[in-house]
């Protein structure tokens, strides 16, 4: 029937255009602080910067034809006012397109921040995550945060 | 030429702004990471040395024994906790007649118990200690005895400063 026919070329189009752009990671950060962390022993405040390993996560660029921002966020979590939490990409993976921005430290936030862009699939881009504001006077506890990275086209 | 009826016009429209509304709201994905940071309890405590030798030695006539002190150690402490004291014991007692005392120079924002008897049990010599990081602070000890202590060869005590919870 020809209005049939129309209607599966809608939600046909309607499938192609929902599939576009996927975004995959893999990879947390678990880090402890302890008596160990103070800069010189007893009488000396901590460390105020930890980097995680080089490497610790990774994104996947996958289903896409053409150029694609990443941009992150941190939800609010358990995490005290005075942590900052930062994300850098340090390679460019690998694929068959290009790669560009936030090899320098991002810092994450409550909004949406870009952090790369790049073209066409994109595998294994290997990021490394730094939190500043450490010192003796965050209480002791686990701080829990989630980051939510978006892609768009 | 091939007509096309108001039926199909309809459904051609219908189509396209259904994929005009719908594509942006499935535009994008997204992916989320973990980061998990623990923070112990932290309570450290350092002293710079061991003070010099204590002796009894000299009097007064009609006096009791002059008392020896030692004020050339300092004590070192960071604690990320609040409501923290330090106490402090010796290892044995001390021999009859013969009363060994330390004193600490309170951190910032706490209360120093002032000359505390040493013993066996451990005695609070610093309270009402919160967050904090300071190096240098004083300790005195005083060694005294009374003439019935008589003399004595001598000896050596352990003393050991522990900061715990509890103003």
């Amino acid at each position: 029937m020809k209005g049939r026919y129309w209607f599966t070329a809608a939600i046909a189009l309607l499938v192609v255009r929902a599939s576009a752009v996927d975004i995959a990671s893999s990879g947390d950060w678990t880090q402890t602080i302890t008596a160990a962390d103070l800069t010189g022993g007893a009488g000396t405040d901590l460390n105020s910067q930890y980097d995680s390993p080089v490497g610790i996560a990774t994104i996947n660029i996958s289903n896409v034809s053409g150029t694609w921002h990443v941009s992150a966020r941190r939800d609010t979590g358990t995490w005290p006012a005075g942590l900052h939490l930062w994300v850098r990409r340090t390679s460019d993976g690998s694929g068959t397109g290009s790669i560009s921005g936030g090899a320098a430290f991002v810092e994450i936030s409550a909004l949406d921040t870009d952090v790369f862009s790049g073209t066409e699939t994109r595998d294994n881009v290997a990021l490394q995550f730094r939190v500043t504001g450490m010192s003796k006077n965050v209480t002791p506890d686990t701080y829990v945060s989630s980051v939510i990275y978006t892609v768009t086209p | 030429m091939k007509h096309i009826g108001i039926r199909q016009l309809v459904g051609i429209a219908a189509s396209v702004a259904l994929v005009v509304i719908a594509a942006p709201l499935f535009a994008g994905s997204s992916t989320t990471q973990t980061i998990t940071f623990s923070v112990n309890a932290i309570n450290e405590i350092a002293v710079s040395g061991n003070p010099g030798a204590l002796t009894v030695s000299t009097a007064t006539p009609g006096s009791v024994p002059d008392t020896a002190t030692d004020s050339s150690t300092t004590y070192d402490i960071t604690t990320n906790q609040s409501g923290q004291k330090i106490t402090a014991a010796i290892d044995s007692g001390m021999p009859a007649g013969v009363t060994l005392k330390v004193q600490l120079t309170a951190p910032a924002g706490a209360t120093s118990a002032g000359l505390v008897t040493l013993g066996a049990s451990a005695a609070d010599v610093v309270t009402g200690i919160s967050t904090l990081n300071q190096s240098g602070l004083g300790i005195t000890y005083k060694l005294s005895a009374t003439p019935a202590a008589g003399s004595m060869a001598s000896d050596t005590r352990t003393v050991t400063l522990t900061i715990t919870s509890g103003s």
